[in-house]
């Protein structure tokens, strides 16, 4: 039996860290670092209206001046942990930024989650924000409590699906709200990504490699993956063919684990960044040498100046965590 | 205690690129069981107006069915409500009770007021105005939640001018509600429906003096059945925007764009009066700024309110798409009362030509009349049309006036004018 020297046997058997001080319960190694389990996301809160830049009064959904949906995000945000942080930005040519990003941390654990809001549907802000919310609090509650990274990113998954589901209402007809998910937990173990849709996921180390296949029929082909009975193959289609919201088949989440052979940096993003950059080699050479966040704010201004035709949503997690042993 | 107020909102959200109107029917309803259940009667006072003109002991019948009417409208009264009757003639006289005030209805005041209107006798003028101008002193005592006042003429305002009758109206309004009925020959639509505009009441004609006592039962239990008194229609609209029109469609269509009262610069107050169980329809119309493809605003949020409470609100938005299949769609309902609203302007417009002499305008504007009564299946107003034109071609609209019209036929077409029809709903979705 696998138990703390100080407070004693974790609640569940396969726990692998003292729930009280965070003591690695298979190594007996004690808490390095005191880490605060916090998290950060870019959604907006008592900002001014896009639209005429009265501040909002009230928590209503549009705004009382000049009627303009309130947006759920931030135009720009900057999210910085330390060890993991994010920027996202709606670009040059979107009236609104429908991304989300959310970051969070704690003792031997970075976390992040990117949505991409469908554009063709019209609240799809509301759907990104609340399903990458609920996808990172639930691998912080379960990753907390011990659980597996891979079986707490598919979990996560779950509850982001669910999330974005709920924000349907009638009045959205046939374009509920809807978005992509991409989940990233760092341990001192290794890295563990959970996908839906497209957008991605990167390992940037010395060995850089792309760790997500785009839930489209172009990327499902050129990787030799089977396709979904249901659609008739086409090479070229990048349309999305899983996604969140109310009008999903409610997917399960893709997952690949992978353990560093040295310190790197994962990378989270949506199409806005791997539109005009996507090679693994040149994303780690851009970020080379850079913190967390201006690593973000780097790659942010790659998307920008290759002409930010859609919002951009970027988060990069440092391995190894803070507060876990270096492999 | 509060009544139960639900709204739907029927519109097409979606304005082409560069779009700026945005249209939305609004059905209101409030609902008759909770309304009967949970919710305790208003306060409520009742004026009753008869004309006992000269005119209406020709024939007989008329001032002996009109003293029927009334003794009916009082027997509906409920105990408790405050009651007066007044005779008008081209002056206005106290009937019941025998001074300028109003008095609570029990077994005793119901039985002396109907035994004084039993000695009512025929005689006199006509002018409205005086009449309504004692049934607002009258009211001015009152602390009730409803008032309201039936009116029965049968000729036309002869004894005052125009000018007098309007002053009048407008020191009546908001003051109470008044419905309006003509009976016999002599009648004019026009002056009843002015009252029913102003007053926010009906009006109608009978055309058998028979039909008075069932009609003065239906008004009186339509006012003891108020549950909501003093509703505004309230509608927000955003910086920007002008508010082309609000418009009740149904049950009849009254025009409220100007009877707008600023709550601040975004919001504005139409007056609907006094709601029982009953569900009525609006049109609200505004213009907005456009914005880019994709994007969505809201154009307007429109609520009733009763006393500052919010009893029910919807929000009506804009998206602007290129998508023509979903821009161009045009919503069925907004389509229905905006042929009920030109239906109810042709046929004024067309009986005013006609007695006009303008024969060409006259055909023209009745024809069109026929012709959209005929698509929206609207057979009361047909079939009133078909009494003052011959109908050639009802689908094309082509019609002949008729020589011999009876005056009665034409003031009937015009004061139900204003009555629409509803559409069947959710049509549009197959």
């Amino acid at each position: 039996m696998r138990a703390c020297p100080e407070h004693g046997p974790p609640s569940e058997a396969d726990h692998r860290f003292c729930e009280v001080c965070g003591r690695n319960l298979d190594t007996g190694e004690p808490p390095r670092v005191e880490v605060p389990t916090v998290w950060v996301s870019s959604r907006a809160s008592g900002t001014a209206c896009g639209g005429c830049g009265e501040t909002f009064a009230t928590s209503q959904a549009y705004c009382d001046h000049c009627g303009r949906r309130r947006s759920v995000g931030r135009d720009h945000a900057e999210l910085d942990l330390g060890t993991v942080a994010a920027v996202t930005d709606k670009g040059r040519r979107r009236r609104r930024n429908e991304d989300a990003v959310v970051v969070g941390r704690s003792a031997g654990l970075n976390l992040a989650v990117v949505c991409d809001g469908v554009s063709t549907s019209t609240r799809s802000d509301a759907a990104s924000h609340d399903a990458s919310e609920a996808g990172l609090t639930s691998l912080l509650a379960d990753l907390s409590r011990g659980a597996d990274p891979a079986k707490a990113t598919v979990e996560a998954a779950r509850a982001a699906a669910a999330a974005a589901r709920a924000v349907a209402e009638a009045s959205d007809g046939d374009a509920p709200p809807s978005c992509t998910y991409v989940s990233g937990v760092v341990t001192p173990e290794g890295v563990t990504v959970g996908w839906i849709g497209d957008s991605r996921a990167y390992w940037l180390g010395s060995d850089a490699a792309g760790m997500t296949i785009d839930d489209s029929m172009a990327a499902l082909i050129a990787a030799g993956r089977p396709l979904p009975l249901a659609l008739e193959p086409d090479p070229e289609s990048r349309a999305l063919i899983r996604w969140l919201g109310a009008d999903s088949g409610d997917p399960e989440a893709q997952v690949m684990s992978l353990r560093p052979t040295g310190p790197g940096h994962l990378l989270l993003c949506s199409d806005g960044l791997h539109h005009y950059l996507s090679d693994p080699a040149a994303l780690a050479e851009a970020i080379a040498g850079r913190s967390p966040i201006d690593a973000a704010r780097h790659l942010t201004t790659v998307a920008l100046d290759g002409g930010g035709h859609d919002n951009i949503a970027i988060a990069l997690l440092a391995f190894p965590p803070p507060g876990g042993p270096l492999p | 205690m509060t009544a139960q107020f639900s709204a739907e909102i029927d519109q097409n959200e979606y304005l082409p690129e560069g779009g700026r109107v945005v249209d939305a029917i609004i059905t209101v309803t409030a609902q008759g069981g909770d309304l009967r259940d949970n919710s305790q009667p208003l306060t409520a006072a009742e004026v009753i107006m008869v004309d006992v003109s000269g005119s209406m002991s020709m024939p007989a019948k008329k001032i002996a069915e009109a003293k029927k009417a009334t003794a009916v409208a009082i027997d509906t009264l409920r105990d408790g409500v405050a009651f007066a009757v007044i005779a008008g003639t081209a002056g206005a006289h106290m009937v019941y009770p025998g001074d300028a005030k109003m008095v609570p209805a029990s077994a005793q005041t119901k039985a002396e007021a109907k035994a004084a209107v039993q000695r009512l006798r025929a005689d006199g003028g006509t002018a409205i105005g005086r009449w309504l101008d004692l049934a607002n002193y009258l009211f001015a005592g009152q602390q009730a939640e409803v008032k309201h006042a039936i009116l029965l003429t049968d000729g036309q305002n002869q004894h005052e001018s125009p000018e007098d009758f309007q002053r009048v109206l407008d020191a009546c309004e908001g003051k109470f509600v008044c419905d309006s009925r003509g009976v016999g020959e002599d009648w004019v639509a026009r002056e009843l429906r002015l009252i029913a505009s102003t007053l926010l009441g009906t009006a109608d004609g009978l055309e058998d003096p028979a039909e008075l006592p069932a009609a003065f039962q239906a008004m009186t239990e339509g006012a003891m059945g108020k549950a909501v008194a003093d509703v505004s229609l309230r509608v927000w609209s955003p910086a920007g925007s002008t508010i082309k029109f609000v418009k009740q469609v149904y049950p009849q269509v009254e025009d409220l764009t100007a009877r707008r009262t600023e709550v601040s610069g975004r919001i504005g107050d139409y007056p609907t009066g006094a709601w029982g169980a009953e569900s009525r329809d609006y049109h609200v119309s505004i213009e907005v700024e456009p914005d880019v493809v994709g994007e969505e605003v809201l154009a307007a949020r429109v609520s009733l309110v009763s006393g500052g409470q919010v009893l029910t609100e919807k929000l009506v938005l804009a998206r602007w798409t290129d998508d023509t299949a979903l821009s161009t769609k045009i919503n069925p309902q907004v389509a229905h009362y905006t042929g009920q609203a030109e239906l109810a302007a042709v046929i004024q417009e067309g009986l005013e030509a006609r007695d006009a002499g303008d024969i060409e305008t006259a055909t023209a504007k009745l024809g069109r009349a026929v012709q959209i009564a005929n698509e929206s299946g609207h057979e009361g107003t047909a079939k009133l049309l078909a009494r003052v034109v011959d109908v050639v071609d009802a689908p094309a609209g082509t019609v002949r006036l008729k020589k011999q019209v009876s005056g009665v036929d034409a003031e009937l077409t015009n004061v139900r004018s204003t009555v629409t029809v509803r559409v069947k709903k959710k049509q549009e979705e197959g």
